[in-house]
Parts: structure tokens; C-alpha cells; sequence
């Protein structure tokens, strides 16, 4: 016992006087210059986040409905095209927006697509939504098969049209139905809009970089966005998961006031 | 040899790389899989394991470590190994080494959370009647729970593959050249046929993947069936 507690030790003190030789310092990271670029970052995060999640979600609907369509040719290609989408990774959906897209056009739009000052922004929120959609898609396309057949038919024999029903009643009830489960797929997202700094745009992740370049102290900085892009994820799930208890409440309340519900 | 020729070489080298072993193309990716894939496998399992059997600050400890790994963007996880491993061990390891623990950092916590999963779908009724039946624990083991709970989680398992093999993608940040960064460097080449050459990327990443989604699926399909004939019998 006490001869593998020494041997513990000398381990240890290995190990220290190895990792002696780098004295971590967050004092030269966080000078004001950098503060600043922090918060440019942050503002740049925030705005691919609230950009992105909606868009996302508006993809994943549209493929939603080209899943559950009534003609067999249209949702093979929805599932076609979901499979396409998820089974290339992010990174190629981003360099796809950035570079492939203003070749193809023509040649006049491809120019005045890379003379754009906010195209690699653009570029990064289309990719970035063509990555996530598919996921979320999965999701809602559960949501849907779960909402009843009767909500859909009696709906429409209290003579509200099909459009109607589809957004007054089916849409609310998958979404309400499945918002734990795109919780954690929109928290994803978040984390993913990181990559939009391989294609320079300039967010939290690529001011960590910047910053690493100029003090060379990457764990230091690399630790405070990380914990940055924690609290940030961390404060998405919580507001996410008070909509879902609010709107669960609300719900309930409505139906007790209906009196469908005792 | 004509400029087409060219391309049609330089095509080639979208699966082998440019140099030696580590910068070596869609060889790369796949190289990175095969060695993070079933090391994250085996600490998933000890990892979910653990979080079933303690209780307490291990625990804990356990479930903090999960959703930080849910939370942290990868290509930030692949950049802190990057700079803490040289300081830890004191000595520089190849690129692939980070690449691949952070890798394995982040499909420790997938797969753990898919053999946890499995775990729940495991009935206690079932281990109480093998016991009643008088089977040793052994045997429990081998012939009750561990086919089960395969059974249940290999699909979910090979979609966590599926997503590792897909963030290997991102390892280019600290200098590794796969797939993605020989196409940027080749579309540099050959600037006329840029869009060829991420097209070729695109399917090179789709036919890794969608083989084994396919798999995945086949093998849910055959474990749906597995399960109605032993609810039949």
C-alpha cells in the first residue's frame, strides 16, 4: 500500500515538473483588445444562431411535407433528398454554398455573389441549415405520423378547408409533440454554427483563433470560448424547454376549459 | 499529356492524398474512423457501464462529462487537444493522435449514451426469470443480456459511426489533409473544375455514409424481426 502510494507520487511529481514548464495565464488573453473581439464574436455567433435556427427549421418542414405527401414521386423525393442531405458531412454543405454555388450561376450573379461583403455569412447560414434540416426533419415527420388521423378528419368535417387544417392543427400538435426531441437537435445546431469560421466568417470560434495567433496561449482561449459556447448552448436548451412547460400548461388549461379534459 | 489528363490524375488523388500516411485523402477519413470508432466504442461502454452500476460523485461526474460533450462544438474540441496533449505529455504527438482523441473524446459520450439506451430497453422482469430459471450469472450474461441488448443497439451504433465518420471532415483545422482540404487544394489547381471536383467530394462522402445508413437499416429491420419471432414463440 504504502510503496504503490510512493510510486503514486513519483508519478505525480513526473507529471509535474513535465507540465511545470507551461504556466497557464488567462490575464494575457483577456486584455480589452480581446475583450472586444470577444464581444464582435459573440454578436456574429448570436446573429448565425437566430438566423439559422429558423431557417432550419423551415427547411425541415418543407421536407417534412414532401415526406408525407399523397403522390409516391414526391415523397421518394423527400426521402431522397433528406438522405442526400445528411449523409454529407456540414463542412461540405458550407464550402458548397462559398464556392460551388457562385461557379454554377452565371457569370455576372457568381460575381456579384463573391463581391458581396456578407455572402461568406449567407453562404455559412444555407449550409449550415442544409446540415441541420435533415435531422430536424426526422423529428418532425415523427411528429406528424403521431398527430391522429380523427384531429385531421374532424377538423375538416367542422368545415375548416385542408390549409387551414394542416396549420392550425396538425403543425401546432407535432411541434408541441416533439419539442424536447428538437431541443437537443437545435442545440446541435447552435454548437455547429462554429464551423462557419472555415469559411471566414468571423464568429466566436474564428476569434479564438485570431486571438490564439496573436498571445499563442490556445488553451487559455480555447477554454473561455468553449465555456462561452456551454453557457450559450446551456441557455438555448433551458428557454427551449420553458416554451415547451409554458405552452404544455397553456395547452392543458385550454382543454380544461373546453372541458375535454377533467 | 493534356490538361484533362492532368485533372483526371489529380482526381485520383482525391482517395490517396498527396504525401505520406497521415495527409492521405478520403484514406485519411477512413483511417481516422477505423482507430476512433471502436476505441470510443470500448470507453463508451465503460463509460455507460459505470454510470449504471455507481452512484454518487462519480455519477455525476459521469453525466457532467456527456452534456459537455453534447455541448462543446467539435472543431473547438479538436483544437484544445490539439494545444493540451504536447503540455500534458510533455512531448508533441503526430497530428493524428489529437485528431483522433478528440475524436474519440466526443464518440465516447454517443456511444455511451446509445448502450445506456440499450441498457433501458432491457426489461428487469427478464433478469429476474433467467435467475428464477436457474441460470448463473455467467450465463444470464452471455445468453440473456448481452444478445438483447446488441440486438437493440447496433443500428443506433452504426448512425453514431455515421456521425464520427462525418466529423472527421473537420480534422483539416490543425493541418491534416483529408478529403475536403485535397479538394480545396486541387480546386486551387485546377480553378475550371472547381465545381467537378466538390461534386466528386460530395459523392465520396455519400457513399461512405449512405452504405452504412443502409446497413443500419437492414440490421433494425432484422432485429424487428428477431424480436416478433421471440414474442411469437
Amino acid at each position: 500500500m504504502i510503496r504503490s502510494v510512493f510510486c503514486f507520487n513519483i508519478l505525480l511529481g513526473s507529471l509535474k515538473a513535465k507540465s511545470m514548464s507551461y504556466e497557464p495565464s488567462f490575464a494575457a488573453v483577456l486584455t480589452p483588445v480581446h475583450l472586444h473581439m470577444l464581444a464582435d464574436g459573440l454578436k456574429t455567433t448570436l446573429l448565425l444562431a437566430t438566423l439559422t435556427i429558423p431557417l432550419s427549421v423551415a427547411f425541415s418542414l418543407m421536407l417534412s411535407v414532401l415526406r408525407t405527401n399523397k403522390t409516391k414521386l414526391v415523397r421518394t423525393f423527400g426521402h431522397g433528398l433528406t438522405e442526400v442531405l445528411r449523409n454529407v458531412p456540414g463542412v461540405f454543405w458550407l464550402l458548397f454554398w462559398y464556392f460551388v454555388i457562385p461557379v454554377v450561376v452565371s457569370e455576372a450573379l457568381g460575381t456579384r455573389m463573391n463581391t458581396w461583403p456578407h455572402w461568406a455569412l449567407f453562404s455559412a447560414v444555407m449550409g449550415l441549415s442544409f446540415n441541420n434540416a435533415p435531422y430536424l426533419s426526422d423529428v418532425i415527420y415523427a411528429g406528424f405520423s403521431s398527430v391522429p388521423r380523427q384531429a385531421y378528419w374532424s377538423a375538416r368535417l367542422s368545415g375548416l378547408p385542408a390549409w387551414p387544417v394542416w396549420w392550425k392543427v396538425i403543425l401546432p400538435t407535432a411541434l408541441l409533440s416533439t419539442l424536447p426531441a428538437l431541443n437537443a437537435r437545435l442545440v446541435h445546431g447552435f454548437k455547429n454554427t462554429s464551423l462557419a469560421m472555415l469559411i471566414s466568417v468571423q464568429d466566436l470560434a474564428w476569434h479564438a483563433q485570431e486571438i490564439e495567433s496573436l498571445t499563442f496561449r490556445g488553451i487559455e482561449i480555447t477554454s473561455i470560448i468553449t465555456a462561452m459556447y456551454v453557457m450559450l448552448s446551456l441557455s438555448l436548451s433551458l428557454s427551449l424547454h420553458c416554451v415547451d412547460r409554458h405552452l404544455r400548461i397553456k395547452r392543458r388549461q385550454n382543454s380544461v376549459a373546453a372541458g375535454t379534459v377533467q | 499529356m493534356n490538361a484533362h489528363d492532368v485533372f483526371l490524375q489529380d482526381a485520383w488523388l482525391l482517395l490517396s492524398g498527396f504525401g505520406q500516411f497521415p495527409d492521405a485523402g478520403l484514406a485519411l477519413n477512413i483511417a481516422l474512423t477505423l482507430v476512433a470508432v471502436p476505441t470510443a466504442m470500448l470507453f463508451g461502454i465503460l463509460v455507460a457501464m459505470l454510470r449504471i452500476r455507481c452512484r454518487g460523485s462519480v455519477r455525476w461526474l459521469l453525466v457532467a462529462y456527456i452534456e459537455v460533450a453534447k455541448m462543446v462544438p467539435l472543431i473547438l474540441g479538436v483544437f484544445w487537444f490539439h494545444y493540451v496533449i504536447p503540455i500534458v505529455l510533455g512531448l508533441t504527438p503526430p497530428l493524428f493522435v489529437s485528431a483522433t482523441a478528440a475524436l474519440v473524446f466526443f464518440g465516447t459520450a454517443g456511444f455511451s449514451e446509445v448502450v445506456r439506451g440499450g441498457w433501458s430497453a432491457m426489461r428487469r422482469e427478464e433478469i429476474d426469470s433467467a435467475r428464477l430459471a436457474g441460470l448463473s450469472n455467467r450465463a444470464i450474461w452471455c445468453s440473456v443480456i448481452i444478445p438483447r441488448i446488441c440486438f437493440a443497439m447496433v443500428p443506433a451504433m452504426l448512425s453514431v459511426t455515421v456521425s464520427m465518420f462525418k466529423d472527421t471532415a473537420v480534422v483539416f483545422v490543425i493541418g491534416l489533409i483529408e478529403l475536403t482540404q485535397t479538394g480545396t487544394i486541387l480546386a486551387n489547381r485546377h480553378p475550371d473544375k472547381l465545381a467537378t471536383i466538390y461534386l466528386l467530394i460530395g459523392i465520396a462522402y455519400f457513399v461512405v455514409c449512405a452504405s452504412l445508413s443502409t446497413l443500419a437499416r437492414y440490421c433494425q429491420a432484422a432485429a424487428r424481426r428477431r424480436g416478433l419471432a421471440e414474442q411469437l414463440s
